[in-house]
């Protein structure tokens, strides 16, 4: 079953085309990743499946919605994380759970019981009336995540979800993820930390708006060389964003 | 340093049309609206008289360009209508006699009316009409004994001062004419600019394009970010009622419900056009420089709260009819100070009508909750 589809998916602004023709599949329970430089088009391409940005060409399923034609469905099937964290500072830790719960229109008995897993998921029970800004960025990472998934949406974007985050909650991050994706949530994740990448089920790496590589970490590495790491994959294929050696002559 | 701040200002264009472009609109706009000089005043002359001397003694009034005639009445009643509607802001009454008494060398006096709601007018209108009822009746005077035959009668002129009325607020008070204005001016800032601030700040801070990814339909965002504004603006305006009601005597002599509804309808408006700036500039620093150029600075100079409009000249009073504050302190120091119902006031009522349809409409369209 498919979770996302990407069918010749495009976006242009003016006449940049930020991301062009870009195609894949994830499977339900996968855990996605999408690599590429900053600027190469992950954002913008999340943004087109989660129902909020128009495509200019192309077609996008999610959850077997079309999100140029059906964006509201879309967004009810799915959780999304945004760079930003996108926590309200002014309101308590359990007051952002209940804004979310309330958008998501969750009945009180579920809404409690959601709370309950999100505050025992991110390590916040007894801090449920401290400010977001007083948090560091690792119990912040979680309560977003806890707040994208207070719904248990079968499909979770996440955009870069562990910038900032020190190694250790990074880790544990992960260990997240890897758990509802065994539990059958579809995680669709970009991220620029490779070693992040290895935890992924397959990957797909964008470059200047184009799909130029789709596999598994194992795949990906194979085609370059036996020992090659996802860093060198990374990078030879991203080759024309390097840095220009200035002692060569072009 | 100093070339690298050049270059900064140079490239930044917001700084630079601070720099030229504010100075150069606000200098034109106080240089034009903001008058100290109060000209063609409306006035309308209540002749009981109906000899050449009266009709002489009106068009000294209208021939100067203090003042311009737009009404002729024999009717008391229509004389309190035209006066308590604002179509004049000041009466003449020629009461019968006036000419006979003259040519007798009497005194002969004659009243004037002016509407004190507008303070600075009024106090102005009433110092016009004083000088020229004197010039005038002078004049008719001299003529009329040098007609009659009697000289060297400058000395014994009887005294000359017609007798001044200044109706709705007799002491010609200021805080009496400037709290309805108050009240618009608060309530544009209230609505517009923190409406405006609010919803930039969750473009900055990335909780709107996770409210955005929400199945939270737009309807529900907008009336969620704004519901708060439209409650803090009533109580705004209850609130400065009230104290000027309590330490400035302002009179309430109208209809509360009519207020409240001029308000709700001049609130919604200001709410709209904070949501409209609001979707075009997502950072706050350009949400507040706009908000203060399109709603607070033509509120506060175009609007008629300081500066009256007939004054200005016509290229800026044609502007003043897109300014919703206009009839927003039109109608207000109409209900507050002249007790003015519906009837007196539906232009405004529907002027204020168009313009929170209108400002509506545009949100609605703009407002998607939709990127690109």
């Amino acid at each position: 079953m498919e979770a996302v589809r990407a069918e010749n998916l495009s976006k242009r602004f003016g006449s940049f085309w930020a991301v062009r023709g870009i195609t894949f599949a994830v499977q339900e329970g996968e855990i996605f990743g999408f690599l590429g430089p900053n600027g190469a088009g992950k954002s913008t391409t999340i943004r087109m499946l989660c129902g909020i940005l128009a495509p200019s060409g192309g077609k996008g399923l999610v959850a077997g919605y079309d999100v140029g034609r059906e964006p509201e469905k879309v967004k009810s099937a799915l959780g999304y994380m945004s760079q930003k964290f996108s926590l309200y500072d002014d309101l308590t830790v359990e007051e952002n759970i209940e804004f979310y719960s309330g958008i998501y229109r969750l009945s009180p008995k579920v809404q409690a019981e959601r709370t309950a897993w999100v505050l025992a998921m991110a390590g916040l029970a007894g801090r449920e009336k401290s400010l977001p800004r007083e948090l560091s960025g690792g119990w912040k990472q979680r309560l977003a995540l806890g707040c994208a998934i207070l719904h248990e949406p079968r499909i979770l974007f996440l955009d870069e979800p562990t910038a900032g985050v020190d190694p250790v909650s990074r880790r544990r991050f992960w260990d997240l993820i890897a758990t509802l994706s065994e539990q059958g949530t579809t995680v669709f994740v970009t991220t620029h930390y490779m070693d992040e990448a290895e935890h992924c089920h397959r990957l797909a790496l964008i470059n200047q708006g184009e799909l130029v590589a789709l596999g598994s970490p194992r795949e990906l590495k194979h085609s370059l060389s036996p020992e090659a790491t996802l860093e060198d994959v990374f990078v030879s294929l991203t080759r024309d964003q390097a840095i220009p050696n200035p002692k060569s002559k072009i | 340093m100093i070339r690298k701040e050049f270059l900064h200002v140079w490239r930044d264009p917001r700084t630079l049309y601070l720099a030229i472009g504010m100075p150069a609109v606000l200098t034109l706009l106080f240089g034009y609206a903001i008058t100290m000089d109060i000209v063609h005043i409306p006035f309308g002359v209540l002749d009981q008289d109906h000899t050449a001397q009266s009709r002489e003694l009106v068009s000294h009034f209208g021939q100067t360009r203090y003042f311009t005639l737009v009404a002729a009445t024999q009717d008391e009643q229509e004389m309190g209508r035209l006066l308590e509607r604002g179509k004049t802001k000041l009466f003449l009454v020629i009461p019968p006699g006036y000419a006979k008494k003259l040519a007798r060398g009497q005194a002969s006096p004659v009243q004037v009316l002016v509407d004190g709601s507008d303070s600075n007018q009024g106090v102005v209108a009433l110092g016009y009409a004083r000088a020229i009822a004197q010039a005038a009746t002078r004049d008719l005077f001299l003529e009329g004994a040098k007609r009659a035959g009697l000289a060297g009668l400058e000395q014994r002129m009887p005294p000359l001062e017609p007798r001044m009325v200044a109706l709705f607020n007799p002491e010609l008070k200021s805080q009496v004419f400037v709290v309805p204005g108050l009240i618009a001016v608060i309530m544009m800032m209230m609505g517009t600019m923190l409406t405006a601030l609010t919803v930039s700040r969750e473009w900055e801070r990335g909780t709107m394009e996770q409210l955005l990814v929400t199945p939270a339909r737009p309807l529900e965002i907008v009336l969620g970010k704004t519901a708060p504004y439209f409650a803090l603006g009533l109580l705004e305006m209850v609130s400065v009622i009230l104290v000027g009601m309590v330490f400035f005597q302002v009179p309430f002599r109208g209809s509360h419900l009519l207020v409240l509804g001029f308000s709700s309808l001049f609130l919604l408006t200001a709410l709209g056009v904070g949501l409209l700036i609001s979707i075009t500039a997502r950072n706050q620093q350009l949400a507040t420089q706009l908000s203060f150029l399109v709603s607070m600075l033509p509120s506060m100079i175009l609007s008629g709260f300081m500066f009256p409009v007939a004054s200005m000249p016509r290229i800026i009073q044609a502007i003043t009819v897109v300014v919703p504050a206009k009839y927003f302190i039109t109608a207000l120091r109409g209900i507050l100070l002249k007790g003015n119902g519906l009837p007196d006031l539906w232009v405004e009522g529907l002027a204020l009508l168009l313009f929170a349809a209108i400002i509506t409409f545009l949100c609605a369209r703009r407002f998607r909750t939709r990127l690109g």
